[in-house]
């Protein structure tokens, strides 16, 4: 009896081909091997990071420590000082009454601590603080060698051995002790500094000054002046009643210049607040999109475990598609730098992408043939698709399509404006994150669509262009225009032979305070 | 670089010589991720996942066998174990498609070539496709892949039975296979 019996190699050729088969991996692949094997070796990556944080938050505080100095500069209004001496010898009471206690202070070392019943002269105050004192360091420093307050005896000693120019001035001509006292003319005084501001004082270099003591050191020959015998004491308690009325003055101009301070404050406040501005803005806008390139092609006579040569296609090939809505919505602060010019960054949200009209097909196995950018070798990807390239019946609709979350930055002229309107022009450039995006490509015959989300860029630029219109409407300002939107970078990845540009053009709407 | 250089270098966690040790298998086993993996995405996962074990499980080499071997085997258990987890891997292709599909005519070579055969194969449903990987590829009996996929023997030599069937199908279908079965006439006797 004969029998035919089958000799089956099936395993035998499965094993033979499979085995030859080999694919390169993405580059990324080894990173995260790396990365993973060695996470001690990321420290460096992440050192630099945290220098670049702190640098830039040192930066940040340097700046806006400077903007405090210059607001404190703005705040020296010419009234508050003329030519008073605020700390002159003498007390003042709420009433402004001097009053002279028999006890005096002489810091000199040879001569020690003098004391007497009448020659001496103690200013205090009545009430702590009632008027205190912020004083322009930088002249101070450079007009008096010594300055120490004290605050909480409410004293003002004088300091023998303390010599400078306007305290011999003050000797040689009294006179003129309003005038040369004008070493103060750059204090400033404030009714209300606390004691965080005293503490800063006392903080600067080359200064002895305290919260709690304030000693105002002059001359020795002032100091003999203003405590000689009581023949000279009339004089020294004329020349008090004097310091009495100036004192008085200034601390009329303290509670003026209180009220001015308060009034720059807010000016400058305003001011800075008028130079930004925040808008929000949202639009519609209409995506289309720019195709260069061709898709490769693999040869069906190359064997194909062997790198193929890319072949261009040499039929048209062209996408059917239509435009597709889309939408953007975001924040942006304007930053004015010049008369007519504005800095602007913010972020946004945009929704961009196309339809590509294509046709339901049986289940085809599809290929799209790419590019190693390292190598330069090509590769493919084989998928199993149901679209065809739109030429045939069953029309389906593929949405190609991507969100992306954008930091734009750019600038802002204003070409012509009057009181309530304004027309600008506007430019951005803007580095965007795809977060979530679907494409369909077409395969490299030609003939198919396949679904290659992953083929698109995480990373993308764009700039957005056009002008608009400004016009305020009761407490808001609202902006209108154009806006056109051009993505610089292709949509998808370089091994991807052809370039992807979308295009939107829409309609910006603002709103700003 | 030899394969005990490699060996040495990656005992001592040596970034370069783990790099050569990758360079050298990772074509090769990427492949072996795709036939198991819905797509390269997911197949260059495996592969990071098992490359990771290879290397720090190097110390357990003990030289018995190709270096090669073992790390193939990390790695399918690794693309096996991914699978296990992954649900997401079981809506594939299914049957029906799977036996309907052909490839686009264009892309048919004269010749039978490994990515065709490898692109049949991944039209499979994923338990045939898994089955019929580990037993006519990597060489696992069904007793083994009975343990390694939690089922039972009698399973998975069904599961194969049947893909084997599918795939040849599909391979003529295609014209991949010109001659699938070489037939070989023999004669035997009753004696």
């Amino acid at each position: 009896m004969e029998e035919e019996i089958y000799f089956d190699d099936f395993e035998l050729i499965l094993q033979e081909q499979v085995n030859r088969f080999k694919m390169v991996p993405e580059k990324k692949v080894w990173h995260g091997i790396y990365n993973d094997l060695h996470p001690g070796r990321r420290w460096p990556s992440v050192m630099v990071s945290l220098v670049l944080i702190s640098s830039i938050v040192f930066i940040g505080n340097i700046n806006r420590q400077v903007d405090k100095k210059s607001a404190h500069i703005h705040l020296q209004t010419p009234g508050i000082h003329d030519g008073k001496d605020f700390s002159k010898p003498g007390t003042i009471n709420g009433n402004n009454k001097l009053s002279v206690k028999p006890v005096y202070q002489k810091n000199d070392k040879q001569n020690g601590v003098a004391q007497s019943n009448s020659g001496e002269a103690i200013t205090s105050f009545n009430k702590k603080r009632e008027i205190s004192s912020s004083i322009d360091l930088s002249v101070l420093h450079q007009k008096a060698s010594k300055i120490n307050t004290t605050n909480s005896e409410n004293t003002f000693a004088l300091n023998q051995t303390t010599h400078s120019p306007i305290e011999t001035s003050l000797e040689s001509n009294p006179r003129n002790k309003k005038e040369n006292n004008s070493l103060y003319d750059d204090a400033i005084i404030e009714n209300s500094m606390s004691d965080n501001k005293l503490d800063i004082i006392s903080n600067r270099p080359g200064i002895s000054l305290s919260a709690k003591d304030l000693e105002i050191s002059l001359s020795e020959n002032l100091y003999e002046k203003l405590f000689r015998p009581e023949t000279e004491l009339i004089k020294t308690n004329t020349h008090i009643e004097e310091l009495i009325t100036s004192v008085g003055n200034d601390k009329n101009n303290v509670k003026n210049n209180s009220d001015n301070n308060k009034k720059a404050v807010l000016a400058i406040t305003k001011k800075r607040n008028e130079k930004i501005k925040w808008v929000y803005y949202a639009g519609p806008f209409v995506s289309t999109v720019a195709f260069s390139g061709r898709p490769l092609k693999e040869s069906p006579n190359l064997n194909l475990s062997v790198s193929p040569l890319p072949q261009v296609i040499q039929k048209d090939i062209r996408v059917i598609r239509n435009p597709a809505l889309g939408f953007e919505a975001g924040l942006q602060m304007n930053y004015s730098f010049a008369t007519k010019f504005h800095f602007t960054a913010g972020a946004h949200l945009t929704r961009s992408g196309y339809n590509i009209i294509s046709n339901l097909v049986h289940p085809t196995l599809a290929t799209l043939t790419l590019r190693n950018t390292s190598t330069g070798d090509n590769y493919s990807r084989n998928f199993v698709t149901h679209y065809g390239d739109g030429t045939g019946k069953s029309t389906v609709t593929l949405h190609n399509y991507s969100y992306q979350a954008s930091i734009p930055m750019g600038v802002q002229y204003a070409l012509w404006s009057n009181d309530n309107l304004q027309v600008n022009l506007a430019a951005n450039f803007e580095p965007s994150l795809v977060f979530k995006a679907d494409a369909y490509l077409l395969s490299g015959d030609g003939k198919n669509y396949v679904n290659v989300p992953d083929l698109m860029r995480k990373w993308n630029f764009s700039s957005n262009f056009g002008p608009f219109v400004s016009f305020s409407s009761n407490k808001f300002r609202w902006n209108i225009g154009p806006t056109v939107r051009y993505q610089w970078l292709s949509t998808y990845q370089k091994n991807y032979t052809v370039k992807e540009h979308l295009i939107d053009y829409g309609i910006r709407l603002g709103i700003s305070k | 670089m030899t394969e005990e250089q490699m060996l040495q270098g990656c005992l001592k966690n040596n970034a370069s010589t783990q790099e050569a040790l990758y360079k050298r298998f990772s074509p090769r086993m990427l492949g072996v991720c795709y036939r198991f993996a819905r797509n390269r995405e997911d197949a260059e996962d495996m592969m990071q996942e098992g490359f990771i074990k290879v290397f720090s499980q190097i110390h357990q080499f003990r030289g018995q066998g190709a270096l090669e071997g073992w790390i193939r085997r990390i790695i399918v258990h690794t693309c096996i174990n991914i699978l296990k987890k992954n649900k997401k891997f079981s809506d594939s292709v299914d049957l029906f498609h799977a036996s309907t599909l052909h490839l686009n005519e264009n892309n048919i070579p004269s010749l039978l070539q490994a990515k065709q055969v490898v692109e049949c194969i991944r039209l499979l449903p994923l338990g045939y496709r898994t089955v019929l990987n580990l037993y006519a590829i990597e060489g696992y009996s069904h007793r083994e892949i009975a343990s390694i996929l939690d089922i039972e023997e009698s399973t998975s030599r069904s599961q194969y039975t049947r893909a084997k069937s599918m795939l040849e199908d599909i391979l003529l279908k295609n014209k991949i296979l010109q001659q699938p079965r070489q037939k070989v006439r023999m004669v035997s006797g009753l004696i």
